[in-house]
């Protein structure tokens, strides 16, 4: 064990106080029989410095009874709970389970308060650190629950509990709460599934189609057979949302007075429009180019993300009362500083549609991969010529590449510096141009341009032998000594987008940071006052989902900012029951998009088709809905929730069955200590029993514990209470087994109250 | 060496339980009766009982990890679980060593699992062939649970 302080409490409010002090990183000691193990395994990943002992807290190991009922202090050992005359006499049942816990040695010390609130048994839980580096799971901070798809035969895997957000919520750079609306998509609400995820995205019919996905590739059901298709059952809620956007993007109620300027109408600034308008604030979104929408209308083309997907969306927000102004150049038609003085705050959402030159000699002579998507979704012919070299591995690049392939080009061959696996195209997408027939060359870098005059003729590769460094910065290494050469008649650029800060103009004095404007991460915040920036103008050439998550961020803050109230607590609740489809674990093949056969594809006609109501309902059931299976393994709680006690801690109280519900990783919050416990005297008359079904008697856990109370009257049962431990609401397929347990007991404990 | 076994199987739990133990064995020349008694009762509780009907190291195939990592979670029985044993002990002198004494020690783990798995066979009516005898997979062979 390590060093720690340890303070004796003398009221509660000594020990409330030290709990919640930060510095001390303090926890609770009242027997100790739970924390010396969890301190000794080392089974948290942060050790506490102080330990504050609540035994030398007086008053607190009460047992007594008054007209109200049994109460009982949260410092009351096992042992005396077991043995008490007055708890023996009218609330037998709750002796019972006290005396089956462990052995007489642990009852001696432990406390009933400790009982409560003692961490879950699962095995993965507490694998201890030093034999192997303990486990960290779901709990703990982790994305994976192991019990899911693991060995789940053990007596306190069951249930589910959200405890930390899934994996794939915590992927998504905008965290969407994906199982909380795949939960909706299995019960047939698609209408709370569009809200859930609209709290987080408003957009879900671009992203479902643009977006790399992040939350796929961080699905738990990925190691085991194939990850959800988030992305097909977030396009079917997405198109839902646009058909019925009057409902989901209807006007606010009331006016704010309060106006905001947004700059550029790409994702993030939608995004941010969308909130604001919400909260009533009067949004008016300037544009330089004829149609709103940014990269989403001028880059990414039709057979990704359809254009009248796009116009929609923006129809949509206009009906809103979102006012758009297209055809107007910030920093040339008004400067940024008339925005400044005339709205409550300003949005910059420029984005990043510069040229970077990476120094090549004659790069003067390649084209820049943006403008050449831009001009072709402007339906301008342009010069392409017969075989074409797409220098980059990002999914502009694949773009590029699709796109020249599919205008008739007779080659397209991709060369980038990262190897295969490194590429940050989306894996469907590069399966995609490998399928239409592109080459793609991983692991070379420019090296020459060869030309004939103006004519472009070909182009040098070096091998590159690694990009990033030891600290994961972009610093490519090359062998120069192995080259290849490529023939073509056009180099298209994609290796990144610059950002253009010169419609700022010289009155603006935002801080920069190498071309993109400095905010505060949680803000967007820039060094002006009322100006805030998104985007790709903050970051550089990102994601569309990125994009959006900065939008929120930044809409919350503005939404403070100008009327004065506190910031809202964007993070997700969590805590409660969850449930996933019993038929979960063992549907195996991952519903897919159907695609368009490739001789149909083109330019203007969208490569995949959505998934049906039918196909969405039976991918959701695929969903593990991420959450801890451990529950509270207390034998003392089953009986006292059959009793419907009350629980009183320091800060609330209430039914102990209310707050076990509503818990999630810990009973009670920080600093939070039990304070004692409340049985209804009603209960005396009701016929209470406790059994616990064990492989050992003399000390193990329960593999299934019944807590019954009967209300009896001439031989009906006229009320029932029976509350089940260790048993899953949802079995898994190890420990389907202990179904039968629980009739059993279940049938024997009514034989019993006869 | 032999062990009798006389068990109890509730087929509505999965539960084993162990009514009667009878071992016996010739150990030749008795040396020192009070440890033999102990090995012999040893051997038989935790090694062979135990065996039969709830040891076992389980491994997590995702961390290759050893989840039976303590004395909670692998379980092997305490004094307080343990039934009586009826121990018989005979004795023949003979000249196989030098004080004519027989070993004693793993032997007396031997028998007592497969006297355990055919009795619990013989009381469901069911050939079982695997150990441990757990509750899981005794409902299993009931057809009680999956």
């Amino acid at each position: 064990m390590k060093n720690f302080t340890h303070i004796d409490a003398e009221t509660l409010n000594q020990a409330a106080e030290l709990l919640s002090d930060k510095q001390k990183h303090a926890r609770l000691i009242a027997g100790g029989t739970d924390l010396l193990s969890v301190l000794k395994h080392k089974l948290e990943p942060d050790y506490p410095d102080t330990i504050v002992n609540l035994k030398t807290v007086q008053g607190l190991d009460y047992i007594e009874e008054d007209e109200k009922g049994l109460k009982i202090g949260a410092a009351a050992k096992l042992g005396d709970i077991a043995s008490s005359p007055l708890v023996k006499e009218g609330y037998n049942a709750l002796a019972d389970a006290a005396k089956s816990v462990a052995t007489p040695l642990v009852r001696n010390l432990a406390t009933i308060g400790g009982n409560l609130c003692q961490e879950v048994r699962c095995w993965y839980y507490r694998y201890p650190d030093e034999i192997g580096g303990r486990i960290k799971c779901l709990r703990k901070g982790g994305d994976t629950c192991n019990a899911m798809t693991g060995e789940n035969r053990n007596h306190s895997v069951f249930g589910a509990r959200k405890v930390n957000l899934s994996g794939c919520s915590q992927n998504c750079p905008a965290h969407v709460d994906i199982p909380e609306y795949l939960t909706k998509l299995r019960s047939g609400d698609i209408d709370g599934a569009a809200a859930i995820l609209m709290a987080s995205n408003p957009i879900p019919a671009v992203t479902s189609r643009v977006c790399t996905h992040f939350c796929q590739m961080n699905c738990k059901r990925k190691g085991y057979d194939e990850n959800v298709n988030i992305g097909g059952l977030e396009r079917f809620v997405g198109d839902y949302i646009l058909k019925n956007s009057s409902r989901f993007m209807a006007p606010p109620d009331g006016e704010s007075g309060k106006k905001v300027a947004i700059v550029g109408s790409g994702p993030a600034g939608l995004t941010a429009a969308y909130y604001l308008r919400k909260q009533g604030h009067s949004v008016l979104i300037y544009d330089k180019m004829e149609e709103a929408g940014g990269l989403l209308r001028y880059a990414i083309p039709d057979y990704r993300l359809p254009k009248d997907i796009v116009r929609k969306l923006i129809e949509a927000l206009e009906h809103m009362g979102i006012e758009f102004r297209t055809g107007v150049e910030i920093g040339k038609d008004i400067p940024v500083s008339g925005l400044v003085k005339e709205f409550d705050s300003v949005f910059l959402n420029t984005g990043a549609w510069k040229r970077p030159l990476i120094g090549l000699d004659g790069e003067e002579f390649t084209t820049f991969g943006l403008d050449f998507l831009i001009e072709v979704n402007r339906w301008m012919e342009g010069k392409i010529g017969r075989d074409i070299i797409v220098v980059g591995g990002g999914n502009v690049a694949v773009d590029v590449a699709i796109t020249a392939k599919r205008m008739g080009a007779a080659s397209v061959t991709m060369a980038c510096l990262e190897a295969e696996g490194e590429m940050p195209a989306s894996e469907e997408e590069i399966g995609r141009a490998r399928e239409e027939g592109i080459t793609i060359l991983p692991s070379w870098g420019p090296k020459e341009i060869l030309r004939d005059g103006k004519d472009i003729v070909g182009l040098n590769l070096k091998r590159c032998t690694s990009v990033f460094d030891e600290k994961g910065r972009f610093s490519p290494v090359y062998d120069e000594n192995e080259t290849s050469t490529l023939h073509g008649s056009s180099i298209l650029m994609a290796v990144g987008q610059k950002t253009d800060l010169s419609f700022l103009g010289e009155d603006m004095e935002l801080e920069v940071n190498r071309g993109l404007i400095s905010v505060e991460p949680s803000t967007m915040k820039t060094s002006m006052d009322k100006v805030f920036a998104v985007g790709d103008v903050t970051t550089g050439p990102k994601t569309v989902v990125g994009a959006i998550a900065d939008g929120k961020k930044a809409s919350v803050a503005v939404h403070s900012f100008m009327t004065g109230e506190p910031e809202g607590d964007p993070a997700h609740p969590l805590g409660g029951l969850i449930a996933f489809d019993a038929s979960a674990v063992s549907h195996s093949p991952c519903a897919r998009l159907t695609e368009r056969p490739k001789e149909e594809r083109g330019l203007h006609l969208e490569d995949s088709y959505g998934l049906t109501w039918e196909q969405v309902q039976e991918e959701a059931k695929r969903c593990f809905n991420c959450g801890c299976l451990a529950v509270n393994p207390s034998d003392v709680a089953a009986v006292l929730i059959a009793m419907d006690a009350e629980i009183e801690t320091t800060e609330r109280k209430e039914t102990l069955e209310a707050m076990m519900k509503a818990s999630h990783c810990r009973l009670v919050e920080d600093g939070e200590i039990v304070t004692g416990i409340r049985i209804p005297a009603a209960m005396k008359e009701y016929r209470v029993g406790y059994d616990k079904y064990r492989v050992r008697d003399s000390h193990d856990f329960a593999v299934v514990s019944v807590a019954s109370a009967y209300h009896v009257k001439d031989g009906i049962v006229e009320d029932a209470r029976i509350v089940l431990g260790a048993v899953a609401p949802i079995p898994l397929s190890q420990n389907s087994y202990k179904i039968q347990i629980a009739r059993t007991l279940v049938r024997n404990s009514l034989l019993n109250a006869k | 060496m032999i062990a009798f076994v006389e068990v109890e199987v509730d087929t509505d739990t999965g539960n084993v339980k162990i009514v009667r133990v009878v071992e016996g064995t010739d150990v030749g020349q008795v040396i020192d009766p009070y440890a033999l008694k102990m090995q012999l009762e040893g051997g038989l509780g935790s090694c062979g009982s135990d065996s039969a009907i709830n040891e076992e190291m389980v491994l997590d195939k995702d961390t290759g990890k050893f989840l039976t990592s303590n004395l909670v979670d692998f379980k092997w029985r305490v004094f307080p679980d343990l039934p009586v044993f009826e121990t018989h002990i005979e004795e023949t002198s003979n000249d196989l060593s030098a004080f004519g004494g027989i070993g004693v020690g793993e032997i007396s783990g031997a028998p007592l699992p497969g006297a355990i798995m055919m009795a619990v066979s013989n009381a469901i009516g069911i050939q079982l062939m695997d150990y441990p005898l757990t509750p899981g997979n005794i409902l299993k062979a009931l057809g009680k649970a999956r």
